[in-house]
């Protein structure tokens, strides 16, 4: 009959030095944090990427054009074929869902910003749209203001987007009133533009573009072509029609891929940059078990005398491991705990700015699982090693250690 | 013996003797001083790519708010405009596609580059490594290789190689300490101005290149040139080369400033790694310490045990790791590139030794506190606490 | 001519609001080439005076005179080094350094000296075979007996050839067959070799082989009925 040794025995032990209980659990809350800001990097950006495409949707492009819809062009011309000849373009209200686009880089700034802070180098990503872009792109949902009309020199911004642009997004909503009157002056390209509305798209890139009348975006960057139409499939049709369509129709020299394939090669595309950053938080979290374990073999190194005790008032090896891992895993875990809670509070949501557009560190339920993953890999793996080195050593040996 | 030196051995098989710990502790150190060598050679090339040498005399003309290769237009015949500029050396239209104009590791950059002149003074300051320039001239659709970019794609002379919508065959490869030029393939501009404009707009280039007589005049030319063409329709942004590549690639240079937390970061993490396995080899040692003491060994003898051991870890963890970054570097080839420039990543001698330097001299630090400790404690308390 | 002189004295130890006089007033002569034994109960400060003889603890008042030289006189630095040439200590718990040899271990005090490589290691070497562990050159301390390592111990102290051996009941933790043998080196040094030891013990037949045994008692010389300043009896030989 195995007995185990009551938990208490483990608590009791935790409390024997602070400092090593300090270091173990701050040990683990290093690894663990690393863990979810790497994990919350790269599941923030692909999410933001994959979020906006939608399953319904196919995106026509320039042909040759498939990797970067900024080197895309369409003669607006076409984007009138397009329209009318796709088969299977959902209809709403008589309407085709079509929507055509131009989305170029250029700077947007507010006006009242340093002129340091403005020198062209607050870059955002600009699109031009047409009405049709609210419906083919649900996930945009305008929170204040109006849409942008055309010659109007009006612009609306994605929350990330004003963020960037050196405005608060709240404030801005809560300045702009219906009609689209309120709002702040920007400079886009270094002209000025009212906004006349303020939106959001949480977890797209789209929440991080500034939205302009298309015909404003072609006369401001003197550009006779647009970058892409998007188009929403009606129930029952297959994008495969579309890509069919875009071959046979050569002299269109489009190229049609679903929009959720789009935006999966814009996340391929990022991916040595994810790996970089997930790479590096492996190592620095590894350097930290590494150091941890150090820690942990001294720890148990000092206690292989009582160890050897309990062996000898017959609790089995497997029992004194076990009170061992439940010690580590309860430090490591609380580590883990603390960890989680200050991702939740301090990393959930930062923007990172890239050139993709904005996209935010996310810390869901994945992310949690990560970091308490790896506080729990921290526990058994600095404990289990030092473990068996301490109690492979004969019983007689190890009563007689200093 | 020395005094210095008679602790040499004892140090050597206290480390080489647990080795455990020695083992777990140069590994944390070799992991944190890898990373600490990584991120700045990586800055090392941003700082490369983006300060201006005093020397520089090569500037850029763009379209004026233009930040894409997509997107920056320019007629070709400006060539002559700038050319007419006093101060201008020559000017060079180049047009160039690339496959994505945002930041990744593996962009594809071509550079449209007239059939006569360019390439000749181009590779003089290179070699190739293969193939020939004869070989470019003779075909319409032939390009030379940067190396960087050669080796990431396995390109060799003779392959066809298409990429951003563009289908050429490799005429040469060549190697060249610039970062742009070692991951870009040079095309014929007539060539990439009809492909990549499906024959619609000819006589359009991406940018000029343009050489100056006079570097201290740098900033002057380039002010003329954008005063020249200011009210033509299509308005020009000059800058020196370092400044345009430092504007194009600032989503890199974020990144890699942001990197450079992770730089500090590691540094860190050697110190507490060290000052960790030093306080604890210390606490286990207050009898060994005590019993040299005895022996007739000083309290400064102790201390700079302590010490040296700290920096023989740094040391070693140090040197396993900044020269595995500096391997690492080597045979990854690394280019951020964003906009059609290009940022390498290069390991280089004087990053692996101050990786290994700064590992050093942070492990002796970190051993300073416990030597002093363990230097000051009494022998007889020495014995009672072990 | 006394090779120890110690007058007056004094150790106190601070212990909170609490002073422990750990010795008072002690005075004592031991001559060169003696062998003396230092009994008493428990908290009686025979460890604590050799302690001060090894220059490993500071009197709180009083002299030592070790070979004409007062200790008190020195610095920390100084007592350091007047350590390494004139003093040989052995422990009770033999105090080996765990991750060196026996040999390396002998060689430690060594180390401090100035003398060549090929002397050292002949030094060494004749240690290591005067204490019969010539065969043990290699072993680390936790593969020798608890008597080897005794010896190792001992090879240790003697190596430099000091004034003064010190010996803190150096077969308190030995079987009895190890602590004869350790007792039979000691007197061995003593006899043939003139060496001072000054050996702390509380069993009766351990002291019983020194040429002399004091007394403490409470931090004071209690009694010393007989001033045998000698070499060490012979094995076997009883005092009364």
């Amino acid at each position: 009959m195995s007995r185990f040794l009551p938990i208490s025995y483990a608590t009791r032990n935790l409390g024997r030095s602070r400092t090593r209980l300090a270091l173990a659990v701050g040990g683990a809350l290093l690894v663990s944090l690393l863990a979810m800001g790497g994990a919350g990097f790269a599941i923030g950006m692909d999410r933001a990427l994959r979020a906006s495409g939608l399953p319904g949707n196919v995106v026509l492009l320039g042909a040759g054009s498939e990797e970067s819809v900024e080197r895309s062009e369409i003669s607006p011309a076409n984007a009138g074929v397009i329209a009318a000849s796709i088969p299977g373009i959902a209809v709403l209200d008589g309407r085709p869902l079509a929507s055509p686009e131009v989305n170029v880089a250029l700077t947007v700034a507010a006006r009242d910003l340093p002129p340091a802070a403005k020198s062209g180098e607050r870059t955002g990503l600009v699109r031009g749209v047409t009405p049709e872009a609210f419906l083919v792109h649900p996930q945009v949902r305008l929170v204040a203001g109006r849409a942008p009309e055309a010659g109007s020199g009006e612009v609306i911004l994605g929350a990330s987007a004003a963020r960037g642009a050196g405005l608060d997004p709240a404030m801005l909503a809560g300045a702009l009133h219906d009609d689209g009157t309120g709002g702040p002056e920007i400079l886009v390209d270094t002209r000025p533009f009212r906004v006349v509305g303020s939106f959001e798209a949480p977890g797209t890139v789209m929440d991080g573009e500034a939205w302009m009348p298309l015909t404003d975006v072609l006369v401001l960057t003197q550009r006779d072509t647009i970058s892409s139409v998007i188009v929403t499939l009606a129930p029952g049709t297959s994008p495969a029609d579309v890509t069919d369509f875009a071959q046979r129709r050569i002299d269109l020299e489009l190229s049609a891929i679903p929009e959720p394939a789009y935006y999966a090669s814009q996340s391929a595309f990022y991916r040595p940059v994810r790996i970089m950053v997930l790479a590096s938080a492996g190592l620095v979290a590894a350097g930290a078990l590494l150091g941890g374990l150090n820690t942990m073999y001294a720890a148990f190194a000092s206690r292989i005398r009582e160890l050897a005790m309990l062996q000898v008032l017959g609790f089995a090896r497997r029992a004194v491991v076990a009170s061992l891992l439940q010690e580590s895993v309860i430090s490591s875990l609380s580590g883990a705990l603390v960890a989680v809670a200050v991702a939740l509070f301090a990393l959930d949501g930062i923007a990172i700015r890239f050139s993709m557009g904005t996209f935010g560190i996310r810390i869901d339920e994945t992310v949690v699982a990560i970091g308490l993953a790896a506080g729990l890999v921290v526990g058994i793996a600095g404990c289990i090693m030092p473990a068996i080195r301490c109690l492979r050593l004969p019983l007689p040996a190890a009563l007689k250690s200093d | 013996m020395n005094a210095l030196l008679r602790s040499v051995p004892i140090t050597w098989k206290n480390l080489s003797r647990r080795t455990l710990r020695t083992v777990l502790t140069v590994a944390g150190i070799a992991v944190a001083t890898f990373l600490f060598s990584f991120v700045e050679s990586m800055r090392d090339g941003v700082r490369r790519a983006t300060e201006a040498g005093a020397a520089e005399t090569r500037l850029v003309v763009y379209r004026k708010n233009r930040f894409c290769p997509f997107t920056s237009k320019l007629p070709q015949s400006y060539e002559r405009t700038i050319r007419d500029v006093p101060g201008v050396k020559s000017a060079v239209p180049v047009k160039i596609v690339v496959n994505n104009c945002r930041a990744s590791l593996d962009v594809v950059t071509f550079r449209g580059v007239p059939d006569e002149g360019f390439m000749e003074d181009h590779l003089q300051g290179a070699s190739l490594r293969s193939g020939s320039l004869a070989d470019w001239k003779s075909r319409s659709d032939a390009v030379i290789v940067g190396s960087a970019l050669a080796d990431r794609r396995r390109l060799r002379a003779g392959d066809r190689f298409d990429a951003a919508g563009v289908r050429t065959l490799v005429a040469g490869i060549f190697d060249s300490d610039d970062a742009q030029d070692q991951n870009v393939a040079y095309a014929h501009l007539g060539f990439l101005q009809e492909t990549a404009e499906r024959g619609g707009t000819g006589g359009i280039v991406t940018q000029f290149n343009v050489e100056v007589t006079d570097p201290s005049k740098l900033e002057d030319v380039a002010a003329a040139i954008d005063e020249r063409l200011a009210h033509d329709q299509f308005p020009t942004t000059t800058r020196p080369e370092s400044a345009f590549v430092a504007r194009a690639a600032r989503d890199v240079i974020a990144l890699v400033s942001f990197a450079g937390i992770v730089g500090w970061a590691s540094l860190a993490a050697v110190f507490a790694l060290i000052a960790n396995a030093i306080a604890l080899a210390v606490r286990d040692r207050v009898r060994d310490h005590a019993i040299l003491q005895t022996l007739g060994w000083t309290g400064m003898d102790i201390a700079w045990m302590v010490v040296l051991e700290a920096g023989m870890l740094g040391a070693a963890g140090g040197a396993i790791g900044a020269v595995a970054a500096y391997a690492a570097i080597g045979f990854a080839k690394l280019n951020f590139t964003m906009e059609g420039v290009s940022i390498g990543v290069t390991s280089s001698a004087s990053v692996t030794a101050i990786g290994i330097l700064l590992a050093t001299a942070l492990g002796a630090v970190a051993g300073l506190a416990p030597a002093w400790t363990a230097s000051r404690r009494e022998i007889v308390q020495g014995f009672r606490t072990a | 001519m006394s090779a120890i002189e110690c007058r007056n004295l004094r150790k106190d130890y601070v212990r909170g609001e609490e002073v422990i006089q750990t010795l008072q007033d002690v005075d004592i002569d031991i001559e060169a080439g003696s062998f003396v034994a230092l009994m008493g109960p428990s908290g009686s400060g025979k460890t604590t005076l050799l302690n001060l003889l090894a220059g490993i603890d500071r009197p709180t008042g009083g002299t030592i005179e070790i070979g004409g030289q007062d200790i008190g006189d020195l610095n920390r630095n100084g007592l350091a080094a007047w350590r390494s040439t004139h003093v040989g200590y052995i422990f009770q718990l033999y105090n080996l350094v765990p991750v060196l040899t026996a040999y390396e271990n002998v060689e430690l005090p060594l180390l401090l000296h100035r003398i060549t490589a090929a002397e050292r290691h002949e030094r060494v070497a004749d240690a290591l075979s005067l204490v019969g562990l010539a065969d043990r050159h290699e072993h680390y301390p936790r593969q020798l007996s608890g008597g080897q390592e005794q010896r190792v111990a001992i090879a240790r102290a003697i190596v430099t050839r000091p004034t003064l051996i010190l010996a803190d009941e150096p077969t308190g933790d030995l079987d009895r067959a190890s602590a004869a043998n350790v007792m039979d080196l000691l007197v061995r040094l003593n006899r043939e070799f003139g060496q001072t030891i000054v050996m702390v013990t509380h069993d009766p037949s351990t002291a019983a082989r020194a040429g002399r045994t004091v007394h403490l008692d409470k931090g004071k010389i209690v009694d010393e009925p007989e001033h045998a300043h000698g070499h060490a009896h012979d094995h076997g030989e009883h005092r009364k």
